[in-house]
């Protein structure tokens, strides 16, 4: 403070003076504040009377806290925060706590997942604006929808349970096995997460048991035309940025377009992220290019041409794995 | 020429050193004048000074501080210190076109895979071309590229706004080139690419849209073929933006909604949609994003030299 001041007192002393006899006085001035500044050989620092500083107590400095991570405190965290959209209230670690006479306790509750419930609602109303659901048809999905979520709630407090209260030292080996178990079982509640009305649910099950085969037909042709449309979009938006690259002729994006709407991926139509992964979409595009007939492929284009497809072909390919993570495809097709 | 240096050296000191004496003066005057440190002052009795010698001692001592300040700025030192800002500003300046000239190259260098798609597409088109047609052709995309790479650097910095695609503005003077280079016949191919690639990227766009519509509000199939139907119908050149929307921009935490072509695709949704996308145009509205703006350039293009270009 007192430093703010002189610094002050001195700008404004500077106003009004020729260049050089400013310069003098600033050299001056900073050779008696300098020390001021640096606390001396005191070590006090930057510090005025008013100035109220806090020391770090004892074993719960900075450098020591960083190493540990409490596992049933970031549990949600790593669960919910990064599915995209998905709304968590309450939980460990979603922030809620219970003042009581004895202190402030953590809420431990069930998270509620009103992602579900709307991703559920909407495709109730989907199945419903193509099918025309009876109201008996309508309350079993809604009671399999609410038995999946409930379900799912279970399932993920499980693996939660595992971690309230377990604390681990990111610099121990120990540590870090432990971490990785976490990080394995945070993996597994997200595919729960992103599956939670697939194969395998109730919602599914009933939804095939409830309908008849005319509403069934209907509801399979437009998930058929719109899986299509879905790979439509991915394939002429990389043809695109493939345009760009290499050049290609009206003759030569037909056949590569064809080729690809030909090899038409499972790709998941439900639940996808709201925010598009160009990257991912590009790369399972060029996946999809090295499925086809490699021989036909390189006749579509010229030697030169085929030099760099070639090569983001190759780029496709190595990214399988990491697409077969990222939640394009069908969960079924992306397991093989 | 030693004593001319000798010379030069002195009068370059002479100021200072004469600034330093006086300011040195000035603080010996001060000693007598205000006598010892305050602490001192209770046992050491002032000196008995009569008030006209302290009148007489405060003039000389602000003459000497006078001088010593005009010592400092001598028309010769200003002029000294003239020429030290013009030099300083020169090399500031040199140094900032070499830093450009560098960046210039380095961009020209970038733009390489651009230039030898831009030459793919040509020899795609015209065919077989003669080899003097091959070489101006070949010399005016090196041009280009050059010319981009200096607009490039000319935008750095700068507040324009809009959108500076660096592919099209290759293009654009390649294919100025072309016109003026090729036969006719030739030429007639090459704009008929051009026109059907630019077609492809459109239809590409709307797509994109009624993609984004479809994910935000379940659209039927008949639904998204309307919608595509409308779009290709009343098509405007500003909504190829939507090729730019790679997820990046947020807005409310959604992406942009293309509110821009709602008149193409408000008459095909349900009145639940409508509810649904007036609030989704509210939250994020796309036509308040351009999405399209800065410097766009993603680098890729063919990796090796057409050695036919150079026959």
């Amino acid at each position: 403070m007192v430093e703010a001041m002189s610094a002050r007192n001195a700008r404004q002393a500077l106003d009004g003076m020729p260049h050089r006899a400013g310069v003098l006085v600033v050299s001056v001035m900073l050779v008696l504040v300098l020390p001021m500044m640096t606390g001396g050989s005191t070590g006090g620092g930057l510090r005025a009377e008013d100035d109220h500083v806090v020391e770090p107590a004892d074993g719960v400095r900075r450098g020591q806290v960083g190493n540990q991570v409490d596992l049933g405190v970031n549990f949600d965290a790593n669960v919910f925060e990064q599915q995209g959209g998905w709304v968590l209230r309450g939980g460990v670690g979603g922030g809620r706590v219970r003042v009581t006479a004895t202190g402030v306790e953590q809420i431990t509750e069930a998270p509620t997942l009103e992602r579900a419930r709307a991703q559920a609602e909407a495709r109730l109303a989907r199945v419903d604006r193509l099918c025309g659901l009876t109201d008996a048809q309508r309350r079993a999905l809604r009671l399999a929808i609410e038995s999946d979520i409930r379900r799912l709630v279970e399932r993920i407090d499980v693996q939660r349970e595992k971690y309230l209260g377990v604390s681990v030292n990111m610099a121990d080996p120990e540590g870090q096995k432990v971490w990785q178990k976490f990080q394995q079982d945070v993996q597994q509640c997200r595919r729960w997460l992103l599956e939670l009305f697939d194969t395998g649910s109730l919602f599914s099950a009933v939804l095939g048991s409830t309908l008849d085969a005319d509403q069934t037909a209907r509801l399979e042709a437009e998930s058929r035309a719109r899986r299509t449309f879905r790979w439509r979009t991915l394939v002429e938006s990389v043809l695109v940025k493939l345009d760009d690259a290499i050049g290609l002729s009206a003759e030569q994006h037909a056949s590569l377009e064809a080729m690809l709407l030909a090899h038409e991926p499972p790709l998941r139509i439900e639940g996808i992220p709201r925010q598009a992964n160009a990257h991912a979409e590009q790369m399972l595009v060029y996946l999809t290019l090295s499925r086809v007939d490699q021989k036909a492929l390189q006749a579509t284009v010229s030697p030169r041409q085929w030099k760099t497809l070639a090569m983001f072909v190759n780029q496709g390919k190595a990214m399988q794995s990491w697409l077969e993570q990222q939640n394009l495809l069908e969960p079924q097709q992306s397991n093989r | 020429m030693a004593e001319r240096m000798r010379q030069h050296r002195r009068q370059r000191g002479r100021p200072l050193v004469r600034a330093v004496a006086s300011l040195f003066g000035a603080a010996l005057f001060i000693g007598t004048v205000a006598g010892p440190p305050r602490e001192l002052a209770a046992q050491v009795p002032a000196p008995v000074v009569p008030a006209p010698a302290v009148e007489l001692q405060l003039d000389i001592l602000q003459r000497a501080l006078g001088q010593g300040l005009e010592a400092l700025f001598t028309p010769e030192a200003a002029r000294r210190k003239a020429q030290g800002d013009a030099a300083a500003a020169k090399a500031q300046g040199d140094a900032q076109a070499a830093q450009q000239k560098q960046q210039m190259r380095q961009i020209e260098q970038m733009l390489q895979p651009a230039v030898r798609t831009e030459l793919e597409i040509i020899r795609q088109a015209c065919g077989d071309l003669p080899s003097a047609v091959r070489m101006k052709l070949r010399e005016a995309a090196r041009q280009a590229a050059a010319q981009v790479a200096q607009e490039w650097v000319g935008r750095q910095g700068q507040r324009t706004g809009g959108t500076f695609d660096a592919r099209a503005l290759l293009h654009q003077r390649i294919a100025a080139a072309v016109e003026a280079a090729v036969e006719p016949e030739a030429v007639a191919a090459y704009h008929r690419e051009s026109a059907a690639r630019e077609m492809r990227r459109e239809e590409a766009a709307r797509i994109r849209i009624v993609a984004k519509v479809d994910e935000h509000l379940d659209l039927t199939a008949a639904q998204r073929e309307a919608i595509l139907a409308d779009l290709r119908q009343r098509w405007q050149a500003s909504w190829i933006r939507e090729l730019f929307d790679n997820g990046g921009v947020v807005v409310n935490g959604q992406r942009p909604a293309p509110d821009y072509a709602a008149a193409c695709i408000t008459p095909h949704l349900d009145p639940k949609q409508q509810e649904a996308w007036a609030a989704w145009a509210r939250a994020a509205s796309g036509s308040q994003v351009n999405i399209a703006q800065g410097m766009r350039f993603d680098g890729q293009g063919l990796q090796q030299d057409d050695e036919w270009w150079k026959r």
